[in-house]
Parts: structure tokens; C-alpha cells; sequence
């Protein structure tokens, strides 16, 4: 019986501990790293740096791929995307169909994401949060603004006051 | 040694970023020569120009370690954490809240509604910068006071909203499994 199964026939949120991953496509998050912790969630920081811009290109391919295993190793039921670049939620979207996972997709969209570069996928923005299950964002202003601008009902979520003695202790 | 005569210390979180008004920091800095100011981050991304205007009394950290990262905040006087991008919560402010150090940061209005006590807010200008440090140097323990107030407050209410996001995932998840799996063509449709 798969996990999934054995969740439905729970009656209440208490005993609902389904698996979750926060997945970033950049070589670090100070967010996503406090938000994870907090939520008991694996997170994946994943990035590829070229020392020769020739190869940029090839960087978007190998980050799918890249997901594309994480996800089938790991079988999250709940997987949050930080968005910049779309292309995350983008991509665990369509590896989730491939795998035939049966997870939500929740997206952190940061100030970034609604900003240059970013901001000319406005399209894309739209589509891909419209299918999250959930879009987070920093602030009421940002909130506001997803909201004018996307159409996308967002929830608020600050960032959690660090606590550095757990974070030292965690890092040994 | 009194707090008068001992060295006023001001880190400044920076990421190097097109979004920070390093140039202004460091115009500050060369206003408030007794004042000695640590710049944390990598500083290969900075204009080189700009960092050739910098006094003795400013020191670029580099890259640090969580531990020596952290240690270097704890022994600061105050916190600058600036961006001129609107609608943007900075990290670094949180940390200052997080250690209760005075914080001089940016006057965009999510960070005024969040950051309401114990900061300094500025509009990115040298000047307001410097006139932030002298008011902080003259009131810290009072702005330390406010800091650790606006913590637990801020720490409750975060603790009660998390809970509500948490809540509100396992809904999602427990309506979503109740649904059939979603095929490719309604990802791309929205079901339509």
C-alpha cells in the first residue's frame, strides 16, 4: 500500500506527514533554508556555474535532469519551488506527470521573481503559479502585486527569525 | 571602558548585488572616520571603482562561515542592511532582529511595517546613512530594548501563521490525493 494510500484513510492533520522536499535551483537560500528546517523538509540547493558563458545554455537541461532524479529517488508529496526561476516549479511540474507522482507543487516567489530578467516570462509566471497548489511570497506589497498584476490569490509568509545557536549546532 | 570611548563597530550585510547602495555605505563611512565598518560578502562582484573609494576604517570580510559570520554580527554595534529594490525583505534584517542589534536599513514600506521597532530607516543617501549610525550610537540600548520586544512579537506571530501554512498544506495535499492524478494537458490547460 503506498503512502499516499495509507494517508487518505487518516482523519486528522495530526497524523498526515506526508514527504517534503523545498527544491532551489541557486547555489544557496537563507530563506529556504530557515523555512525547510522549520518545516522538517529536505532541501536541495542545486546550480551548475560555467567558467565559459558558452556553455550557459546547457545549464537549464542538467538542472531538469538533475530534478528529475531527486524527485524519483525521493517520492515528495509536497514539493516547494523557489521561484526565481519558474523554470523550478516549471520543471517539478512536468517531472511529477512523468513519474506519475501524485504531490502539490507550492511556490516561494521572492521580490526577484517579478523583476528583470524574470519578469519577461510574465506568461509562463502566470500559468505555472496558477497550477501551484499554493504561491507564498514575502510581503504584503508583493502580495498585492501578484495579486494585480498575475491574478494569483499569494499567502504572506516572512522569513523565521533565525535562531544561530541551532544553526552553529546543526552545522557542528 | 565606557561606550563612549570604546570603537563603534557597524557590519553591513552585502551581497554585492546592483541593488545595494554600496557607493553611499561607503561615502558614509569616510563621514564617520572613528566609526569602523565591516562589509561581509564576496566582494569579487563589486565595481572595482567604487571599492577603490574606500577609508582605512572600512574592512571587506569576505566570504565567511556560518560561525565566523555570526560572530562577527554578535560583535557589532549595528547592522546596515540596505536595498533600492522595493518590496523586498532582507535576510540580514532578520538576522539583526535575531541578535538584537540596532538596524539602519532601507525605507520601503514592507520593511517599515515589519522592522517598526529598534530601526533606523533610511532612504539609501550617504547622508541618512551616517546621520542613522550617529542616532544608533546615541541610542543603542534604548533600540536594543525595542529589538528584543518587536522579536517576540514578530516570533508569536510567525509561530501562529506558520502553523496556519502548515495546516493549510495538508489540506491541499489531502484534496489533491483525493483527486485523480493531473495529466500534462490539464497542467498546461488548468484542467479546462
Amino acid at each position: 500500500m503506498s503512502s499516499v494510500t495509507k494517508q487518505k484513510k487518516s482523519s486528522t492533520y495530526k497524523e498526515y506527514h506526508p514527504k517534503k522536499i523545498f527544491l532551489v535551483w541557486a547555489p544557496a537560500s537563507i530563506r529556504a533554508e530557515n523555512i525547510s528546517r522549520r518545516l522538517e523538509a529536505h532541501l536541495y540547493l542545486i546550480s551548475y556555474k560555467f567558467k565559459n558563458k558558452i556553455y550557459f545554455p546547457i545549464k537549464y537541461p542538467l538542472l531538469f535532469a538533475k530534478t528529475f532524479i531527486i524527485l524519483k529517488r525521493e517520492k515528495p508529496e509536497i514539493i516547494i519551488c523557489q521561484n526565481p526561476p519558474i523554470l523550478t516549479a516549471l520543471s517539478v511540474m512536468i517531472c511529477s506527470y512523468l513519474l506519475g507522482m501524485n504531490s502539490i507543487v507550492v511556490i516561494d516567489s521572492h521580490t526577484g521573481a517579478f523583476c528583470r530578467p524574470w519578469s519577461y516570462l510574465k506568461t509562463l509566471n502566470k500559468i505555472v503559479m496558477k497550477r501551484a497548489a499554493e504561491t507564498i511570497v514575502t510581503n504584503v506589497e508583493l502580495q498585492d502585486d501578484v495579486l494585480h498584476n498575475y491574478g494569483i490569490r499569494s499567502i504572506v509568509l516572512e522569513d523565521p527569525i533565525p535562531d544561530f545557536e541551532l544553526i552553529i549546532n546543526e552545522e557542528g | 571602558m565606557t561606550q563612549e570611548n570604546k570603537e563603534f563597530k557597524v557590519a553591513v550585510i552585502c551581497s554585492f548585488s546592483d541593488d545595494e547602495p554600496l557607493k553611499e555605505i561607503l561615502d558614509a563611512a569616510t563621514a564617520l572616520p572613528n566609526v569602523l565598518f565591516y562589509i561581509t560578502g564576496d566582494k569579487s562582484r563589486a565595481d572595482k571603482r567604487i571599492l577603490s573609494t574606500k577609508q582605512k576604517n572600512v574592512r571587506f570580510t569576505g566570504f565567511l562561515d556560518q560561525g565566523k559570520y555570526v560572530s562577527t554580527l554578535k560583535d557589532v554595534d549595528a547592522i546596515v542592511v540596505l536595498t533600492k529594490r522595493d518590496r523586498t525583505m532582507l535576510a540580514g534584517a532578520y538576522e539583526a532582529l535575531a541578535l538584537q542589534k540596532p538596524l539602519i536599513t532601507s525605507n520601503w514600506g514592507a520593511l517599515k511595517r515589519y522592522f517598526c521597532r529598534g530601526t533606523i530607516h533610511v532612504d539609501n543617501s550617504a547622508r541618512q546613512i551616517e546621520a542613522a549610525v550617529r542616532i544608533v550610537q546615541k541610542k543603542k540600548d534604548h533600540l536594543e530594548k525595542e529589538l528584543y520586544q518587536l522579536k517576540l512579537e514578530k516570533t508569536e506571530k510567525w509561530e501562529k501563521k506558520f502553523g496556519a501554512f502548515k495546516k493549510l498544506l495538508i489540506q491541499d495535499y489531502i484534496k489533491h490525493s483525493n483527486q485523480n492524478t493531473t495529466g500534462i494537458v490539464d497542467i498546461i490547460t488548468g484542467g479546462q
